[in-house]
This record gives C-alpha cells, sequence and structure tokens, in this order.
C-alpha cells in the first residue's frame, strides 16, 4: 500500500487527506494546530500535532520512508518553502508543494518541489472560463496549449452523427466522450433523466439535443469551436 | 369554480402531452405545452417541477433552477424539486 504524508490541514490539505484515505491508501497528517489534527483523525491512518519544520521531529515520524509527501501549509511561505526542502534533504521521493503565488511556485521548484500545485488559481480559472462561456461547463487544463472541456452540444450539431460532423478534420478536436441525457418517467409518474456516458463514441453515434460533449484539443481549437 | 375545475382538466391533459414529447426527447416541445398548462394550473408545483426537468435535461440550468424554486415556493415539502434544486447549486460552486 502506498504511504503518504500531508503536511498543513487546511482545507486544501484535509481534501487531498481525505481523497487519498477514500482510495485505501495510508495517510499520515500533520498539522500544528490540534483542533485540525483531530479533524484528520477521522478518517487519516495517524494524525499527529507536530511542527513540520523541526527536521528532527519529521525524523522521529519515520518521514524517509513514505512515498510522498503534500505540503499543503497554508498561509505561511516561509514554512512551507523550508518544510520542503527539509523533506527532499531527509530523502522523500516524491514531494507536491502548494504554492500561493508564481513565485512562491519558483522557489519551491529551486528547493526541490517534485510538483508544484496552484489550487486557488486553477480553481479560478476553471470559475472564470465557465463564466466566460456557459455553454462549456467544466475544463481541464493539460498543458498551455490542450485540455479537455465539457460542451454543450450546439444546435448546428442536432441530428447529425460524429461522421457527419467531421469535428477531428474541421475543427482539430477529438471527441472523447459523450454525455446524453435519457428521459424517463419516474414511480411518482413525474418526468426524470438519467445520464448516459459513452466513452469513445462511435462515428455513428448521433448527437441530440441536451448532449454534452467531452472534447480534447488545442486550446485554439477549442476557441473556434466555442464560437459556434 | 366550475371554470377553474374546466382549466385543471384541460391542464391535465396538456401536461400528458407534455410529458409525452419529453420522453421523446422533444423538450423545447414538452416546455411549449407544459407552459400551457401552467397558464391554466398557475398553482400546480407539478407543472414548474416537470418544466425544471425539462430545462435540465436542455442544459439551461439557470431556466431549471428558477423553476425549481418556484415550485418550492408553492409546495415547500416537495422533496424531488429539493432534491434537483441542491444538485444544481452544487454544480455551480463545483464548475
Amino acid at each position: 500500500m502506498k504511504r503518504f504524508c500531508v503536511i498543513g490541514l487546511g482545507k486544501f490539505g484535509i481534501s487531498v487527506a481525505k481523497a487519498l484515505s477514500r482510495k485505501g491508501a495510508e495517510v499520515i497528517a500533520i498539522d500544528t494546530d490540534e483542533e485540525r489534527v483531530n479533524e484528520a483523525s477521522n478518517f487519516a491512518t495517524q494524525a499527529i500535532i507536530l511542527d513540520a519544520t523541526d527536521k528532527e521531529a519529521l525524523q522521529r515520524i519515520g518521514i524517509q520512508d513514505i512515498d510522498a509527501a503534500i505540503v499543503a501549509v497554508g498561509k505561511d511561505m516561509a514554512s512551507s518553502i523550508l518544510i520542503t526542502s527539509l523533506l527532499k534533504e531527509l530523502g522523500v521521493k516524491y514531494v507536491v508543494a502548494k504554492a500561493l503565488s508564481s513565485l512562491h511556485g519558483k522557489v519551491l521548484e529551486k528547493v526541490g518541489a517534485d510538483r508544484v500545485v496552484f489550487p486557488e488559481r486553477d480553481m479560478g480559472m476553471r470559475v472564470a472560463q465557465s463564466l466566460l462561456s456557459p455553454s462549456i461547463f467544466d475544463y481541464i487544463a493539460l498543458s498551455p496549449q490542450y485540455s479537455i472541456i465539457e460542451f454543450v452540444a450546439p444546435q448546428q450539431f442536432f441530428g447529425k452523427s460524429l461522421k457527419e460532423l467531421d469535428l477531428r478534420n474541421k475543427y482539430g478536436v477529438l471527441v472523447i466522450a459523450i454525455k446524453k441525457k435519457v428521459p424517463e418517467i419516474d414511480t411518482t409518474g413525474e418526468t426524470s433523466f438519467h445520464e448516459d456516458f459513452i466513452v469513445a463514441p462511435d462515428l455513428d453515434t448521433v448527437i441530440d439535443e441536451g448532449d454534452i460533449l467531452i472534447i480534447l484539443g488545442h486550446t485554439k481549437n477549442i476557441e473556434k469551436l466555442r464560437r459556434l | 369554480m366550475q371554470d377553474s375545475e374546466a382549466n385543471k382538466a384541460k391542464s391535465k391533459e396538456l401536461i400528458e402531452i407534455a410529458k409525452f414529447h419529453f420522453v421523446h426527447n422533444e423538450y423545447r416541445k414538452a416546455l411549449e405545452f407544459y407552459e400551457k398548462a401552467l397558464k391554466l394550473d398557475p398553482q400546480n408545483p407539478q407543472i414548474l417541477y416537470n418544466m425544471g426537468i425539462a430545462y435540465e435535461s436542455l442544459n439551461d440550468l439557470r431556466n431549471a433552477k428558477q423553476c425549481y424554486e418556484a415550485a418550492l415556493k408553492l409546495a415547500p415539502d416537495f422533496e424531488q424539486a429539493k432534491e434537483r434544486l441542491s444538485k444544481i447549486i452544487g454544480t455551480a460552486e463545483t464548475g
């Protein structure tokens, strides 16, 4: 089983720790705040009150033996940088650090973070994207050039098959899945629907009104499609 | 009084037609008939709820939300409407 250590149990740290525990991983949760550690003790394998800027304390809990550490220290940049550098010094194989700004991110990389994440910035970008184009439900940036979007099928697509639409050649994008709503009448006699998720859809699949397409492509091409 | 009963009966017929269109993926047509039904029976939360479902099927969450809210105003204990509304609000927060 994989062993993880989450340092800093604010909202981000707690949700990472919870998600890892739910997937069956062993999680050591660390914070200096007793209340937060108590909260984490409900799901983490071990929840410890500890100052992670203390090298000896980290050694005592066997930090060098874990598979990956997540530095999710909240607003204190100096601590997050110090902890990241200590973890690498102690031989932790993989360190993920949360950055508050791009400068913070650069420093974290310099002190050895294997991966730097910007949860606030990334979430902000997703919210902005969804506000700018209501036809886009969700958005994942794979790189600055490529993204995956959830795109509400525009009117021009209704009743046409993927073959006829030929999005790959016309727009340079790939439809990787389609969410189709299936209308039904429930046991109380009211209308309802469930969603079918068609992965790697057949070229003969016909697009209906209400369908949501999950599309992979170059950001520029996705932008062209969005203007439809 | 008689008028109102007759209106409700007519409204029921229109709702059945709307549901027929709905199950055949014709959401906009369904909405047209629900609108007509609602004019005849404006205090009926079920019509508003079903309209919410049709709007959701069209991915029009803004109108869907308004319909569920209006249904809950008429019937605050309408569990299905509460459930749909909380799902939509959840989508808006995470999306």
